[in-house]
């Protein structure tokens, strides 16, 4: 009797913990975290402690991404040049930015965004929540200032609702950059014929060429791999790949760190969905898989930044042909056809 | 016996707990409040006995002429109109006659001819004989996110745009015209349009004054400085090689940079 009294007091002074204050204050307006669906062989990747995904979140980040009003004269969005039919990413050498402005980098791919520790191809901002400056304020991009776009925004009603939805104020520079951040890291590309094959362990995925492809990438000879590694196949360092000899429109890396010893490098790109990011290159300036194959069996320029690891090597047509089926079978078709992108 | 005790301690606890979870710790939330309390969460109230407000009034000039944006000057010979011209400061210090430095807390102005009065804290009262301040931003602030200010906030965004998203970091002085390209006697839009963005942690400048002021209740608790424009074209020849983002002219950069050391001054 005398015990259960006990349990009894206890139950109440727990159940004026947990009630006293944190259902008003905290539990109410918590919306339910959005869970990634990953496919096998990926890790979980990470999520900023100040910008967990949610639903409505992620859906006022498309929003923002599919509308022009980000860039000055309306004219561009951010899927002008991150095309969802080609994995995010363009299929000129340079994407035009507004009033016909040009830049000097390819428009890279989108496609396992969430995972990079870096952003753009120096490496020179640090995050997926910072990165929208780039393209906002750019002269050749968009050519916007993120104190109008905020007030442009808040003339607009649905921006209103959607923003004190989500972040419990109108729209502002914090929310405009996590929306963004949350939408581009539900761009999860991991079911290719290559995953299917290697980590659904569907053995008919690749055909024999696809193959023989496979092998020849992952060879000691081509060492592809050594840079193009791992499940996002990058190692994300920045290295001179010697495939040109002149670096003095675009540096690289040495435009944010200055140092001579870093010209001519770039972080290294994924090959997941390569077939469809045509052009290649970080300038665009090579047409197709198969050049840019014939140029690294060069050897590399000699460039004196080049990488140790670019090496000549001599492919029979067979071979090649292998090799670029290979590369097809990293396109991700289920990717580029999810509704929820378009 | 022992099992009850357990349960009474174990209840309290509870209930201060649920107390405490909902209620704020109160003090003075200021760090250079003399009653400073570094647990509190809820400011209420501080002192600040033998602290005084005090300001920096920056005075922008172009030669003798008062520095006004969309006026031509003459630059080195070479007719040039300036329609932004602005920094950051931050990391001030004064300086008293023993040579203690005393912080400013957390400031940074972001300092444009439109405005000439920026509040730079308490201080306490004394005589001091210098005023060390620096043109940039601290690395670790540089590199922060600009969207975790407020618009309005100087390290918030700002327009004119006084950050870099391509390298990750805050423009500390920027100086945005139109030069006479073509030797018409009349800056040129858009052929003479010109940008000079200096930035990057390479590029903080470090500026000492010699300025006695006196603090107390009793003064006016103003350090005036003077910004001559004209000191930073020193060598400049704007017809020829104007523009820089920092890393992209180095040259420009580096003759730009050296002129910033020399073109403050104090007012008197």
């Amino acid at each position: 009797m005398k015990r259960k009294k006990t349990y009894l007091c206890l139950l109440l002074i727990a159940g004026f913990f947990i009630f006293s204050c944190s259902v008003d204050e905290e539990l109410k307006d918590i919306p339910e975290e959005y869970v990634l669906n990953i496919p096998p062989g990926f890790p979980y990747p990470p999520i900023p402690a100040d910008n967990p995904l949610t639903q409505a979140k992620i859906d006022l980040g498309k929003k923002l991404f599919y509308d022009p009003a980000l860039s000055v004269d309306y004219s561009i969005s951010c899927s002008s040049c991150h095309n969802s039919d080609l994995a995010f990413s363009d299929n000129v050498s340079i994407s035009e930015g507004v009033f016909g402005g040009l830049g000097f980098r390819n428009t890279p791919s989108l496609a396992n965004v969430a995972y990079y520790p870096v952003m753009l191809k120096d490496g020179g901002n640090p995050t997926l929540e910072t990165q929208p400056y780039v393209p906002i304020e750019t002269d050749v991009e968009m050519d916007f200032n993120m104190v109008l776009l905020v007030n442009r925004l808040n003339e607009n009603i649905e921006y209103i609702d959607a923003f004190n939805n989500v972040f419990g104020k109108a729209p502002d520079p914090a929310g405009i950059t996590r929306a963004l951040a949350a939408f581009e890291r539900t761009f999860i590309s991991g079911n290719s014929a290559y995953d299917q094959y290697t980590y659904q362990v569907k053995t008919n995925a690749l055909n024999d060429s696809e193959k023989r492809g496979m092998d020849l990438f992952f060879s000691k000879e081509l060492n592809c791999n050594s840079c193009h590694s791992g499940f996002l196949f990058t190692n994300n360092t920045f290295q001179n790949d010697g495939f040109f000899s002149d670096y003095s429109a675009d540096s690289g890396r040495a435009r944010i760190s200055l140092l001579t010893t870093d010209v001519g490098k770039f972080r290294v790109p994924t090959l997941r969905n390569i077939a469809l990011s045509a052009p290649y290159m970080h300038d665009g300036s090579v047409a197709t898989l198969e050049q840019v194959i014939d140029g690294y069996s060069l050897g590399g320029s000699g460039h004196i930044n080049q990488s140790a690891l670019i090496k000549p090597f001599t492919l029979n047509t067979e071979q090649k042909n292998d090799l670029m089926h290979f590369l097809s079978t990293l396109t991700d078709q289920n990717f580029i056809e999810n509704p929820a992108f378009k | 016996m022992k099992s009850n005790i357990f349960l009474l301690s174990l209840s309290t606890l509870l209930f201060i707990g649920s107390i405490s979870s909902c209620k704020k710790i109160e003090g003075c939330t200021d760090v250079t409040a003399l009653n400073y309390d570094p647990d509190a969460e809820v400011d209420k109230g501080c002192l600040y006995t033998g602290l005084i407000p005090v300001e920096i009034h920056m005075h922008q000039y172009f030669g003798d002429e008062e520095v006004v944006a969309g006026t031509v000057y003459d630059i080195n010979g070479v007719q040039t109109q300036i329609d932004i011209a602005q920094y950051y400061v931050s990391n001030i210090f004064l300086v008293d006659a023993d040579g203690t430095e005393v912080p400013a807390q957390g400031v940074y102005l972001l300092i444009h001819p439109e405005e000439e009065e920026y509040e730079i804290g308490d201080f306490p009262e004394g005589n001091y004989t210098k005023i060390m301040f620096d043109i940039g931003i601290d690395s670790a602030t540089n590199h922060g996110d600009p969207s975790l200010y407020a618009i309005g906030d100087p390290l918030g965004a700002q327009f004119p745009n006084m950050h870099w998203g391509w390298s990750f970091g805050y423009i500390f002085l920027r100086v945005d015209g139109e030069a006479d390209m073509n030797a018409d006697g009349t800056p040129d839009n858009p052929d003479g349009l010109f940008e000079m963005h200096i930035g990057t942690d390479h590029y903080v400048a470090t500026i000492e004054i010699d300025l006695p002021v006196t603090i107390s209740a009793s003064s006016e608790n103003i350090f005036h400085l003077k910004t001559q424009w004209n000191t930073f074209f020193t060598d400049v020849d704007l017809a020829t090689d104007n523009t820089t983002h920092s890393t992209d002219n180095l040259p420009l950069t580096n003759l730009v940079y050296g002129n910033i050391f020399d073109m403050f001054s104090s007012e008197y």
